[in-house]
């Protein structure tokens, strides 16, 4: 998601975000069709084309980057030996077929012929090797849990790599794929260039090649000509980077640029209904949940019980969220209910459905726990941009809490207090009957997009954002993690979102959905991959 | 003896004994300035290492405890604070203010090449607010009363109570999305120039303005310019000529001020217009807990606050001797 860049005013503050909203009905009061849709969009040229986003790639590096971000620049510039298509299926790129062996420690790639990098050299599988040494280098790249147990890549023949590793891994094509920062970069041109000029002008063996950068501003790709597949339609493109949120939706307007990744939400509708201007909108990998405190036997402050520990209230907590109206109200849309997995997920069940919305329920079950005069609870919010109307659905969140009975002090926090206060591992957050909205969907983490790592990382016992324990659900999730083959695994994962969903280990509140805008002269189709803008994947009309 | 000396010769001695106090002024003003330098880097240490661990922020949520460990080794944050302050205010004095782990390349290469944009921004802005202040100023003092009285004070008023990034937005809505006179946003050309510094320059101007606007009418008021004026001399002399000198001195010292400050406020004006500058690098640099950029780049702001407050001080010692000598 989009940097932090919050509005950190007292809720009964001038924020920033009234002043938003006030420009904006200004602007809407305004005849005939508003200030910001007083004119039209013009068309885009296919020589050219500019997109507008809220924050860039510091490193253009493909294996010291880190995070979404770096999606920006690499799915352009770089490739994988798999790609992903846009039902999130692994599908050929650099590697053309592969296998596995039968105890699932080795891989073979056969690599594909005739791929060029920028620099008009060949691809070769000693590429492929350097790469995987290289991003394996903790001094290069600092996150290694993802590929800890890649032992090592060699080059078997021509054209073919063999990848061992320690241990099975059902979502390692996965991870191939969606592993933004895994990219494979030619291996003739950092011993010729150096560690420095390999980051500051950048070759891979994408559909655009790297021309120049002006860090806070801008970056420029040109088309490479001599690409091995489709080319894409636009000749140059220029990302400039445009943190405010009202600056990135007027230059849209002023036709400064022709595309917006990740649009404003409090402008959507508004520019919905402007000619000339299209809204693409995308289900993103991120849901926001509530985490609950259920680790703890008793409060430290006072040596109670955790009413937390109680399924009975996280199942009342669940049924007395309206989630509908959150999402309707608040969201004006831009999300969707979700009870575990996502309908594209591996282990996706349809009969698995979110907890309604049930008050009189929910009273009930927090009766039958023993607490008929209600809880005290906290809930530490967050505020900023990093996951939008987060502070608001907070806020939400504490009134159909106390309306049930579960009297909810919200407090709002800033990214780097609330990351920390939000890990289970950490002391400094060893206090009782805290409530967390939390932004990581179930398939997300680790960037393989499959949810063996979304089950193992966000619900698994002793992992930092896992605040509930079930051996029931640690043996399954150990058993994915020993399997390989496909039916098995989505079984297994099945089952494994089962148990959390029965046991109320985590509240998934929605899954969030962000807009892409555009010149109406445009289209695109968006992968799962929310956070980069496939040229690809965007045409003239 | 000295004064004995002294008393014989008092030409003689009078300019080193001066040269002296000037000397003593200018060092103890130089000892607070760094003084002063070293209690914000201290402050902005401090904070940023409370605001959250640098290393949730260099790694993914899903990192191991040894993967956080080494992280924490390798930035040195393993290690008590007051050692952590020290090795960096001994690096800092080389310039060596660390790594951004964000950027992976020197902290202080990465804020100095911010500089001459954030420079840029802001002598457009102190430009633009004297222009103002001074014309609206004068103009208001001239006719009180008057349109153009009215309109200053309410500008004054407007001035300081509307926040800046308010201002940004309605001058984006208006100039560039309505008028379409001027871009949105963006760096290079002077049309890019203008909306940021008008809105940096907004609520310095109509304090400035407020102080010229007073300023004016003391002078006016006074016995000299009714001379001039019994005397015959145009209006347009007596306000530019004679009453605007005089009234621009205690103004002078305001500006001043408020032109360093305009280094500080760049910081949301910078983001609302995406102005490749220190104050956008700072901001972002917080918001990832980036602690060399933080550092480097708020003790480059505050040494050029401090340089500009010295500079004045300087000049005060320099105008009125009983406060170099005082």
């Amino acid at each position: 998601m989009a940097h932090d860049r919050s509005d950190r005013s007292g809720s009964y503050g001038f924020t920033r975000r009234s002043a938003l909203k006030l420009a904006l009905a200004g602007s809407a009061a305004l005849p005939p069709s508003g200030l910001l849709a007083s004119k039209a969009a013009a068309a885009v040229s296919i020589d050219k084309i500019t997109i507008g986003v809220g924050d860039e790639p510091p490193i253009f590096d493909p294996h010291k980057a880190y995070g979404g971000i770096s999606g920006y620049f690499f799915v352009n510039v770089y490739e994988g030996l798999l790609a992903t298509d846009l039902d999130n299926k692994p599908i050929p790129a650099l590697a053309t077929k592969w296998s596995m062996s039968p105890d699932g420690l080795t891989y073979e790639f056969q690599l594909r012929e005739g791929v060029k990098f920028h620099t008009g050299e060949p691809f070769t599988e000693e590429d492929v090797v350097f790469s995987f040494r290289r991003f394996r280098d903790p001094k290069v790249q600092s996150h290694q849990a993802n590929f800890s147990h890649v032992e090592g890549c060699e080059a078997i023949k021509k054209g073919t790599v063999r990848v061992k590793l320690s241990k099975q891994d059902p979502t390692f094509l996965a991870l191939l794929a969606n592993f933004n920062y895994f990219r494979i970069a030619s291996k003739a041109y950092y011993d010729k260039a150096g560690d420095d000029a390999f980051e500051k002008s950048p070759v891979g063996t994408g559909p655009y090649k790297f021309v120049r950068r002006s860090i806070k501003e801008s970056w420029e790709l040109e088309r490479f000509e001599d690409y091995w597949d489709e080319k894409p339609a636009f000749k140059r493109a220029t990302f400039r980077v445009i943190p405010e949120a009202v600056t990135l939706a007027a230059a849209l307007k002023t036709g400064e640029i022709d595309f917006v990744q990740n649009y404003p939400p409090t402008f959507v509708d508004e520019l919905s209904k402007t000619p000339g201007f299209r809204i693409v909108k995308n289900k993103t990998i991120n849901t926001i949940d509530l985490r609950i405190n259920s680790i703890r036997g008793t409060d430290p402050a006072t040596g109670a019980p955790n009413p937390f520990a109680d399924r009975r209230v996280r199942m009342a907590m669940a049924n007395a969220i309206d989630k509908d109206a959150i999402i309707n109200r608040l969201l004006k849309g831009m999300g969707e209910k979700v009870a575990v997995l996502f309908p594209e997920d591996v282990g996706y069940d349809p009969n698995v459905k979110p907890y309604p919305y049930d008050l009189k329920k929910a009273k009930a079950l927090l009766a039958e726990a023993g607490y008929p005069n209600g809880i005290d609870a906290t809930y530490y919010g967050l505020v900023g941009q990093r996951m939008p109307m987060s502070k608001e659905v907070g806020e939400a969140v504490a009134q159909y809490l106390t309306a049930a009975g579960i009297r909810t002090k919200v407090v709002n926090e800033e990214y780097g207090m609330w990351l920390k206060r939000s890990n289970s591992r950490d002391s400094a957050a060893d206090v009782s009957l805290q409530l967390y909205p939390f932004g990581y969907g179930m398939t997300w983490v680790g960037g393989a997009f499959h949810s063996a790592f979304g089950l193992k990382v966000n619900a698994y016992s002793g992992t930092p954002f896992s605040w509930w324990e079930s051996k029931e659900y640690d043996t399954v999730v150990d058993e994915i993690w020993r399997t390989t083959e496909p039916a098995k695994v989505e079984e297994l994962c099945r089952k494994a979102a089962q148990i959390l969903y029965d046991g109320v280990g985590t509240i998934p509140l929605y899954r969030v959905i962000i807009a892409y805008a555009m010149k109406d002269t445009l289209t695109f189709s968006p992968t799962v991959n929310s956070t980069a803008v496939e040229l690809k994947y965007l045409r003239p009309v | 003896m000295g004064r004995v000396q002294c008393a014989h010769s008092a030409t003689l001695c009078a300019t080193p004994s001066k040269a002296r106090r000037m000397i003593r002024f200018i060092l103890s003003r130089l000892g607070q300035a760094v003084v002063a330098v070293i209690g914000v880097s201290l402050i902005v240490f401090v904070a940023v290492r409370a605001s959250g661990d640098l290393e949730r922020f260099v790694l993914p949520p899903d990192a191991n405890t040894a993967e956080l460990a080494r992280v924490r080794s390798e930035y040195g944050l393993d290690r008590p604070l007051y050692v952590q302050y020290g090795l960096f205010l001994s690096r800092a004095v080389v310039g060596d203010f660390g790594t951004s782990w964000r950027w992976q390349s020197p902290a202080w290469d990465l804020v100095r090449e911010r500089l001459p944009a954030t420079l840029e921004l802001a002598l457009a802005a102190a430009l633009i607010s004297t222009i103002i202040a001074v014309w609206i100023g004068t103009q208001s003092a001239a006719r009180p009363g008057s349109w153009i009285d009215q309109f200053g004070s309410a500008f004054a008023v407007l001035g300081q109570s509307m926040p800046t990034f308010w201002v940004g937005i309605l001058l984006i809505l208006f100039f560039a999305v309505e008028l379409r006179w001027l871009p949105t946003s963006g760096y290079g050309k002077v049309s890019n120039l203008v909306l940021p510094a008008l809105t940096l320059g907004w609520a310095s101007a109509a304090a400035q303005t407020r102080l010229m606007r007073s300023a004016m009418l003391d002078v006016l008021d006074s016995e000299y310019i009714k001379m001039a004026r019994v005397k015959g001399v145009s209006e347009f002399w007596v306000i530019y000529k004679h009453a605007l000198r005089n009234a621009s001195l205690p103004v002078l010292t305001v500006m001043s001020v408020q032109w360093a400050q305009l280094l500080s406020g760049s910081v949301i004006v910078e983001t609302i217009f995406a102005w490749p500058g220190v104050g956008r690098t700072i901001v972002e640099a917080i918001f990832n807990r980036d602690f060399a950029v933080v550092q480097a780049g708020t003790f480059m702001i505050s040494v050029v606050f401090v340089v500009i407050n010295l500079a004045v001080d300087l000049l005060y010692g320099v105008l009125d001797p009983r406060i170099r000598l005082g």
